[in-house]
């Protein structure tokens, strides 16, 4: 019989990838499915991560700097963990959903936080495989094989990632308490986060030359060592078998964490409270009323107020539309200067139109709040069965908010292109172009697959909204479609034909795309819809 | 008002939980529908609103099939489930608002619901947030729902479930109402007593069959409704 613990650790794991969407003697298949589908994107990102771990391998074995390959694979590692912790510890370890009934069980409060703490590790392990394990392989792979390096390599690999999710947990309780008493709780946290998220993606812009700025036999080199430390340890103890590193790395992320167990431990109840909503009720004047709306227009309402009340769901959902204005000005900024050169002009205004489709595609894509759409209803699903309003008007009010959110990023996206890369009136309108047709797309392409597969079953909107099935599918695809779309340029059209043509080829794709996608939903969607049964 | 007709419905297991389901409620009806624990009560409930399908029968609602002509029959129809999850992030006033838009009323939702509010008296939690509800004030938001619009038949699963003395003793007036104004309520509940003093109509079911259907007097005679529902409804 499984201890208390492990039960707890076992429920906490299932209750991430479970899912709803068949019974009985499909389920199985069903399941099996899912399964295949987790393996084939850990192998797909296992071999994107070999690839850049391969190439900056060959990088640096000529520069006789191979130790920066596990400096690298550590702050990818850093990287995903802090992402994945820092949107884990609000409703997974505090302000639960199930906190009541854990509370009420003749349960040790140290078991249950020690079992959510325990499943959010093996979680962040399984993103430490995929961010760390690449690069440790091609760097014994290019420097040589030692019994020290890769035991130190286990003792470091079980260790580290003790360290983000303390930071992480510490830096979400810095926003909760800052925000606990603010009137406008969810647009600052929101705030917060899309900073915490321009900070990461501005590091990941500057990768190369912070790793260069790393030099492992001197800590001292430059401020980024000084605050990247715990990498830096990490890396000495695996690369050079130094012992006292190995020790300061263990120290570095076991005492945090367990400064954060043990604060946890210590304030569990008043951790809770600074995450559970408590406001005052808003005065309401029925004589006055409210506006009366069109059934489209309420069930439209509603779904913008869900996405923009939820701020976990807003940022996990439309994090790509953000990322694709920031990185719309990042490229624009750091844009070369080739003044003068009327050739090197065309070429650099030709590459800037290309990689310009190329985010349009990877970013509109990647997040996308109609995979989850259906799934995130959960138990309220019987109102909308119950209520007159039609399966059209069902989908297309939450594709209209998807719409209206993601649509001016796009357009804004387009308009700093534009100015920054000096794009022609043409260039504009087919990046526009190409943006809407990728937007309709993966909104159609989205709520097929959640239509397909949906759960209602979750206790946490993060299941459905980061982990679910049909995201997974969604992510997989955007990457795989963004990677044909460099492949099919660099392969077979660059230099025969002009980016602008080879955008608005792409461009006829998407239509065609986008067209059968319609056709499907016409046809099958109000079936797939009735069989949806809660 | 709502028919049902020799309806049987499986899940996907393959087992039959509605096993050829016939009752009639008239305008006027207030329907008792009792039954024990996975008896089939809430499956009939959620296929007369057309939110599970059936294989075999058919369901009325003013004598539109509900499988033929949803979207009609919805209009018609009123539900309120036994566990009323509602979309947390509206405010209570915000979602009887949205009902109100769904179901095309007017400003005449003003005086329903300043009136309704009042009866059930959570006026002063309007402005929260569902999320911010207990289960009782989820309960009276939901019958708020449903009494509010003009619907003919109303479809309540434990309506009394949550809620308080006051709102209980209120809601079955509202019910009694409802039935003499011609509108007819179809409800299933594990409260015998209140069947029995409330509803001039009940049913009982048991395995996925009706046992008992009829007039309250026929059904119970001078026996109590718990003792004829103990007796396996015979």
């Amino acid at each position: 019989m499984k201890s208390v613990f492990w039960q707890l650790v076992s429920l906490n794991i299932k209750s991430n990838f479970t899912a709803n969407y068949t019974t009985g003697a499909r389920k199985k298949a069903s399941q099996t499915g899912t399964m295949v589908l987790y393996l084939v994107l850990v192998v797909y990102l296992l071999g994107v991560f070999g690839w850049t771990a391969y190439t900056m391998a060959q990088q640096y074995a000529s520069a006789n700097m191979t130790e920066l390959l596990v400096v690298a694979g550590l702050l990818y590692s850093l990287l995903f963990i802090v992402l994945n912790t820092i949107f884990s510890v609000n409703r997974y370890i505090l302000g639960a959903k199930d906190y009541d009934f854990l509370m009420s069980m003749p349960i040790k409060k140290s078991t249950i936080i020690l079992s959510k703490f325990a499943s959010l590790l093996l979680l962040c392990y399984a993103f430490e495989f995929l961010g760390l394990l690449p690069f440790l392989v091609m760097y014994f792979a290019f420097s040589g094989v030692t019994v020290l390096g890769i035991l130190f390599s286990i003792v470091a690999f079980i260790v580290f990632p003790l360290f983000p999710i303390a930071i992480s947990y510490l830096l979400w309780l810095f926003i909760g308490w800052i925000t606990q008493n603010l009137p406008q709780k969810q647009l600052i946290t929101i705030i917060f986060s899309v900073l915490l998220l321009f900070g990461i993606l501005y590091l990941s812009m500057y990768f190369n030359e912070l790793l260069t700025a790393f030099d492992l036999n001197n800590v001292n080199a430059s401020i980024a060592t000084v605050i990247l430390y715990p990498l830096i340890s990490t890396a000495q103890a695996i690369c050079f078998g130094n012992w006292l590193s190995l020790l300061w790395t263990i120290l570095i992320c076991v005492i945090p964490f367990v400064f954060v167990v043990f604060l946890t431990q210590r304030f569990y109840t008043g951790l809770n409270y600074i995450f559970v909503a408590h406001p005052k009720a808003k005065k309401v004047d029925i004589a006055k009323g409210q506006k009366v709306r069109s059934p489209f227009f309420a069930m439209y309402r509603k779904e913008m107020q869900c996405l923009v009340g939820a701020p976990m769901y807003m940022l996990n959902t439309c994090m790509g539309a953000i990322m694709l204005i920031v990185l719309s000005i990042i490229m624009g900024v750091t844009m070369q200067d080739v003044s003068g050169d009327v050739d090197a002009i065309n070429v650099l205004k030709d590459m800037n139109l290309f990689l310009s489709g190329f985010y349009i595609i990877l970013m509109l894509a990647m997040t996308n709040p109609m995979a989850s759409s259906i799934s995130l209803e959960g138990k309220t699903w019987w109102q909308l069965k119950s209520m007159p309003v039609s399966f059209n008007q069902i989908i297309w009010s939450k594709m209209l908010v998807y719409i209206t959110f993601f649509a001016p990023c796009a357009v804004i996206s387009v308009i700093i292109s534009c100015i920054c890369y000096g794009l022609s009136v043409w260039a504009g309108a087919v990046l526009l172009l190409l943006s809407m047709l990728v937007l309709l797309f993966f909104g159609l392409f989205g709520l097929v697959l959640n239509l397909k597969k949906y759960n209602f079953n979750w206790t946490n909107e993060i299941m459905v909204v980061k982990q679910g099935a049909p995201v997974m599918i969604n992510m997989l695809v955007a990457f795989a479609i963004a990677f044909l779309f460099l492949i099919l340029y660099f392969v077979l059209f660059m230099g025969l034909i002009s980016s602008l043509l080879y955008l608005g080829i792409i461009c006829i794709l998407f239509a065609i795309g986008t067209t059968i996608l319609l056709v499907y939903i016409n046809k099958n969607g109000k079936q797939l819809f009735d069989a949806i049964e809660c | 008002m709502l028919n049902i007709n020799n309806v049987h419905k499986s899940y996907k297991k393959g087992v039959e939980v509605l096993r050829g389901i016939s009752l009639n409620v008239e305008a006027g009806d207030l329907f008792a529908f009792v039954g024990q624990n996975g008896a089939g009560k809430t499956t009939l409930i959620k296929c007369c609103c057309g939110i599970h399908d059936f294989e075999q029968g058919e369901i009325l609602i003013d004598g539109v099939d509900i499988k033929k002509e949803p979207m009609r029959c919805k209009k018609n129809l009123a539900y309120v489930p036994d566990n009323p999850d509602m979309y947390s992030f509206l405010t209570g006033y915000g979602y009887i608002n949205f009902i109100c838009d769904v179901y095309g009323m007017g400003d005449e939702r003003k005086a329903r619901l300043e009136e309704l509010s009042r009866r059930l008296d959570i006026q002063k939690s309007l402005g929260l947030k569902i999320s911010e509800y207990s289960h009782g004030m989820k309960q009276k938001i939901a019958l708020i729902g449903a009494f509010i619009r003009n619907a003919k038949v109303l479809i309540f699963d434990e309506p009394f479930v949550g809620l308080d003395p006051f709102a209980s003793s209120e809601l079955k007036k509202m019910m009694r109402e409802f039935c003499d104004n011609g509108g007819c309520i179809f409800f299933s509940t594990h409260v015998l007593e209140v069947a029995e003093k409330l509803c001039n109509k009940v049913a009982i079911i048991k395995a996925g069959q009706i046992v008992a259907s009829g007039t309250m007097q026929d059904i119970k005679g001078d026996k109590s409704l718990e003792e004829v529902f103990l007796a396996g409804g015979e």
